[in-house]
């Protein structure tokens, strides 16, 4: 929690000193909401196989040179699985036979630096570096019990994008992004051993830029 | 039209996005769960018949009774295939069996039950015409979590060691089943019979 206060408070100074300037084509600041999907990949896999269509991204991003922005990411996505009947052996003189019904509600909060290729045309291509946090909360809920795990990780999170106007003089427009995040998540819910939560995702929404 | 049409879709697609739990549980199959646990020293080598009840114990707001109709004899009948399956021969209560076996059907209840307070081992002491002897049944393991409290609709099965009535005043459960919610009206009596059967196979006593 420590990193991610000192993170925010050197992104908040850079984006102070930086306020003089007009940069990105007198791009200023830019917002984004977006829908996201993800695909798990790694451990976090064994926990929830499947693909996460519940997901929602808000980016802001602010420029420090003609090229570099520095911002905030959150993102919310929640995947979920149902696993059919299966008998577990907690010891060898019981056996329970149950269907369960996981699901992971994950929190990705970072830092971003991202770096704008073409800043000055109507089509930006980018590329960022996230830092920060990953909360994953993670459930198995089996008839009407439920057992759950939170836990926390550091996050790092590569990035690609493209804002395409939606017209030449316009402000605001579509955006798409494709990143990875990786964070260092452990939980051993249900004896699924998770060592770090993985997933590739993308991001379809609408920007708004500020001059 | 058309920038009012996405923003109308990723309206719909962030709605959508906002799923924070797994929603209402489909009454499936799936969602029959069954729980067998036995005695973790007991030698099921030196048991050989059992006897079993012809009625069911049921507790529904605190209070118990025994229930006898077409249900009940199609569950009892159901058992009896189980444990013949797994070798033990049926005799009657007054035969000395090795092993007996009472049912319990937790029909309603609001408030947490200790493990045993279902069972009701009378029909057994009554029809010996035991009366000035009693004796209590006790689990030889820890009872789980998951059945300190059970639900509505919730089928019990329970063996106690016979063996041990010479020796003990306190009978060990020896083997316990529960086959949790599957008398909730929600289940078919295949589900049931499967269900009874599935109790059986996880984890056989024996």
């Amino acid at each position: 929690m420590k990193r991610i206060l000192l993170i925010l408070a050197i992104t908040l100074c850079c984006a102070g000193m930086a306020r003089a300037q007009y940069y990105g084509y007198d791009m200023r600041q830019i917002y984004s909401i977006n829908y996201q999907v993800n695909v798990p990949a790694g451990s976090s896999r064994d926990f929830v196989s499947k693909m996460s269509f519940e997901g929602v991204n808000v980016n802001w991003a602010y420029f420090v040179t003609g090229n570099i922005t520095v911002g905030l990411d959150l993102s919310y996505n929640n995947y979920h699985e149902k696993v059919g009947q299966k008998v577990y052996r907690p010891n060898e003189n019981t056996a329970i036979n149950a269907a369960q019904y996981r699901y992971t509600q994950v929190f990705p909060i970072k830092a971003q630096v991202k770096y704008f290729f073409t800043p000055n045309n109507n089509v930006k291509f980018y590329s960022g570096l996230g830092m920060g946090a990953l909360c994953a909360g993670q459930h198995i809920v089996i008839q009407d019990f439920d057992a759950w795990d939170n836990n926390w990780g550091f996050l790092l999170s590569p990035e690609v994008g493209v804002l395409i106007p939606f017209g030449a003089d316009n402000n605001w427009g579509a955006n798409i992004t494709a990143g990875y995040n990786w964070s260092t998540n452990k939980s051993t819910l249900g004896n699924i051993k998770i060592d770090n939560r993985q997933s590739f995702y993308m991001n379809v929404g609408l920007y708004l830029a500020l001059f | 039209m058309k920038v009012r049409l996405m923003l109308l879709v990723l309206a719909g697609a962030l709605v959508s996005a906002c799923n924070w739990g797994p929603g209402a549980m489909d009454e499936t199959r799936d969602q029959i769960l069954t729980v067998a646990r036995k005695g973790e020293t007991v030698d099921f080598t030196k048991f050989h018949s059992f006897a079993i009840t012809d009625s069911v114990s049921v507790v529904e707001d605190g209070k118990k009774f025994r229930l006898n109709n077409d249900t009940t004899d199609m569950i009892i009948a159901q058992i009896v295939v189980n444990m013949n399956r797994n070798g033990y021969s049926q005799v009657a209560a007054t035969e000395n069996p090795d092993l007996l076996v009472d049912v319990s059907y937790i029909k309603k209840t609001n408030t947490y039950m200790f493990p045993g307070y279902w069972n009701d081992w009378d029909w057994w002491w009554n029809s010996c015409n035991y009366p000035w002897y009693g004796w209590d049944s006790f689990y030889p393991y820890q009872m789980p979590v998951f059945i300190s409290s059970y639900d509505t609709g919730s089928l019990v099965i329970e063996v106690a060691d016979m063996l041990s009535v010479a020796t003990e005043s306190s009978v060990p459960i020896v083997w316990h089943g529960l086959v949790r919610e599957i008398l909730n009206g929600k289940h078919t009596q295949q589900e049931l019979l499967l269900s009874i059967d599935e109790v059986f196979r996880i984890l056989p006593p024996k």
